[in-house]
This record gives structure tokens, C-alpha cells and sequence, in this order.
């Protein structure tokens, strides 16, 4: 009896450290997971612009209040080094999620982007690399 | 002589002021509640008009009309999000907008990730994406956050000194319950943290860190109905031209 409470106690405290150990990762992991699912809906997630406000004065030419987002480009032409940049410094959402991809899949989102630089498909493209794994 | 005069002038201003606060009024069907017709906030130093869709057959035909999505993590938050953190809705916003963000005591923080935040986002808005007050007290992210919200970061303290305030703070004396080993928050603006709507966790996972910072819970408003609420009214959405955040995530 008295040796079978020493062993429970002595797994008890092993799976205790094991937990304390094992906490900060998990916490991390499920924020990054958290993360890539909001990621993902907000590509999703389509927004209707038309009936957007203008600013007082009604000067409807200022496209801070009429762009799409759909519309929303990165810079054109810029090299794979400053195309990692561009995201990083303005599109921080897209960016953690890409730093996860491998070089090989990096470069396929550059390649991408070359072709298509609209914001809303560069980070559809990553979610999409992403999930396959 | 003069007097009367100064009077009269009064008389008159406040008729014509009458008279265009009515004519502004009657141009706007849908008002915003039946007291206000509509409110003006800064953005970015442009000034935004805060109104409603005044078409009365207009429907929601994009994402926030969707009803569901996968509960975890999309999952439906409670009213109270925090002991001593107030939830308020948008006639608690507008008065907001009017008073603490007009006079610089307060802040709205739009706590999305910066892809939401680029989808449109409530005028007099900033955009502090949640994992800036969730991460780590010395990330820098952190520090940027909470020093744009007015606390200030504190230097080395003597034992003597916190365990001084520590008591005082028992007490509320002071203002040291204001205060952590790391940060003053004494003059910490007051804050209204808001993301998607009632299904989103983003603004309460913010809230939570800065109560974890120590920001005071009484100086923090949830704005629960968050886009969701704010497009099913038909109020007024900035698409932000800019759409870098205040606090980028250095991550």
C-alpha cells in the first residue's frame, strides 16, 4: 500500500514536471493554430464596400474610404528580398503565417505574387501551402 | 446697453444654431439613436462622419452575414469578459467617440489581426492586433502597445519603495493600485477593445493581457457587438488606406 502511493506519487510529480515542461510550447502551438485559423477565415471572409462612408465634406475621390480590398495590391516588381519585407512591414497577419513556410514554398509564394499581386490572393496562396503540409 | 445686446446676440445664435442642427437632422432618416443623427470622430487627423445607411431596404450581403462558424475557436463570448472590465454597445461608443477620444483620454482599439483590420474597421479606430498584449512582458511589441495606450514604463524600483505602495494599493491611496513593479498606469488612457463581434475571442484575449499587465480593469470598456453589430446596423466602416498597425507583431 505504502509502496503503490510512493510510485503513484512518484509518476504523479514525473507527469506534474512533465506538464510544467511541456506548458509554454503548448500555449505557443495553440496560439500559432489560433492564428492560422483566424488567417484563414479572413480570407474568407468578403466584405462589402459599397455603402462605405465618406469623410466630412463628402469628397468622395479620396480611396481611403472607397478602395476595395479586394483591390489592395503589393508593390509590383520587387525582389524576393523586399517582397519579404513589404510583408513583414505591412502585412503583419500574412507574414507570421509565412515565416512557417519552408524556402522551397517561399519562393512558390513569390512565384505567385508575380502573377498575381493582390494581397487578398498572396495570403490565400500561403494559407493554402500551409495546409498542405 | 450692452447687455441686452450680448443677449440678444445669444438669442440669435442659439435660434440659428436650432435650425441647422434641425435641417441636418431631417436629412437623415436613419439617425443613430434618437438624440444623435449622426457624429463626427477624427481618423488618422481626416475627420469621418459617423452615420447609418439611410437606404431602409439595404441587407448585409458579405462575410458578417454569415451565421456560422467553427465553435472552437469561433465561439460565443460572454457579457462579462473580466471582472471590472465594462461591456458596453455603440450608443456607449458614440458618447466615447464625443467625450474621452475628442478630449485624447481615450482610445478604441480595433485588437484584430492586421488582415482584419484591412477589411474596414470603426472610425477613431487604431489597430493593436490582441497578440501585442498577450505576449511576453519584455517582448517589445508589448512595451509599444501599452506605452501608446499613456503607461509608462517604470525604472528600477526599491524593494522598499513597492512594498510601500503594495500597502497603499490595499487602500487605494495614492494611486499605487495604478501601479506594477514594471509600469505606471496612473495616467493610462481609457480604452474600448472591440474585434468581430459577439463569436470573435480576439478583444477578450487582449483584455485579458493587459489585465495580466496590470492595466487597470475599471479604464477598460469591451465593445461586444464589434463589427458583427456595427455592419448590422449600417453604421460607418474606414477601409484603412494605410494598412500598417500601430504595433506591428515583431514575431
Amino acid at each position: 500500500m505504502v509502496q503503490a502511493t510512493l510510485r503513484f506519487g512518484r509518476i504523479g510529480r514525473f507527469l506534474t514536471a512533465l506538464v510544467i515542461w511541456f506548458h509554454p510550447v503548448a500555449t505557443v502551438q495553440a496560439e500559432d493554430d489560433y492564428l492560422s485559423i483566424l488567417e484563414a477565415e479572413a480570407a474568407d471572409t468578403a466584405v462589402e464596400t459599397d455603402f462605405v462612408s465618406s469623410p466630412v465634406g463628402g469628397n468622395q475621390v479620396n480611396n481611403r474610404f472607397m478602395g476595395t480590398t479586394a483591390d489592395k495590391v503589393i508593390v509590383p516588381g520587387l525582389s524576393f528580398e523586399d517582397f519579404e519585407t513589404e510583408l513583414s512591414t505591412r502585412y503583419s497577419g500574412s507574414h507570421s503565417l509565412y515565416v512557417k513556410l519552408s524556402e522551397k514554398k517561399r519562393r512558390e509564394v513569390f512565384a505567385h505574387y508575380q502573377s498575381d499581386n493582390r494581397i487578398s490572393s498572396v495570403r490565400e496562396e500561403i494559407v493554402r501551402l500551409l495546409s498542405s503540409g | 446697453m450692452k447687455q441686452p445686446l450680448v443677449k440678444l446676440f445669444k438669442v440669435i445664435a442659439l435660434v440659428t444654431a436650432g435650425f441647422l442642427v434641425n435641417s441636418n437632422a431631417t436629412a437623415i432618416n436613419v439617425k443613430l439613436t434618437d438624440y444623435l443623427a449622426y457624429i463626427d470622430v477624427d481618423h488618422g487627423g481626416e475627420q469621418v462622419r459617423v452615420q447609418r445607411i439611410q437606404d431602409v431596404e439595404h441587407k448585409l450581403d458579405d462575410g458578417f452575414a454569415k451565421t456560422s462558424r467553427k465553435c472552437p475557436p469561433f465561439c460565443i463570448q460572454p457579457m462579462k469578459v473580466a471582472p471590472g472590465v465594462t461591456t458596453i454597445g455603440e450608443a456607449e461608443i458614440f458618447r466615447f467617440m464625443d467625450r474621452e477620444l475628442a478630449s485624447g483620454t481615450g482610445l478604441i482599439i480595433d485588437a484584430r489581426t492586421s488582415s482584419w483590420y484591412q477589411k474596414g474597421t470603426i472610425p477613431g479606430s487604431i489597430n493593436i492586433p490582441f497578440t501585442n498584449f498577450t505576449a511576453s512582458e519584455e517582448a517589445p511589441e508589448t512595451i509599444k502597445a501599452l506605452e501608446t495606450t499613456g503607461a509608462v514604463r517604470r525604472g528600477e524600483t526599491s524593494w522598499l519603495i513597492r512594498s510601500f505602495e503594495k500597502l497603499m494599493a490595499k487602500f487605494g491611496l495614492f494611486g499605487a493600485d495604478k501601479k506594477t513593479d514594471k509600469w505606471d498606469f496612473s495616467n493610462a488612457k481609457k480604452l474600448v477593445l472591440w474585434c468581430n463581434g459577439p463569436w470573435c475571442g480576439q478583444s477578450p484575449r487582449a483584455i485579458k493581457g493587459l489585465l495580466e499587465h496590470g492595466y487597470p480593469a475599471e479604464k477598460i470598456a469591451y465593445y461586444r457587438g464589434g463589427m458583427q453589430m456595427w455592419k448590422v446596423l449600417g453604421l460607418t466602416v474606414v477601409i484603412p488606406e494605410n494598412t500598417e498597425a500601430v504595433v506591428m507583431k515583431s514575431r
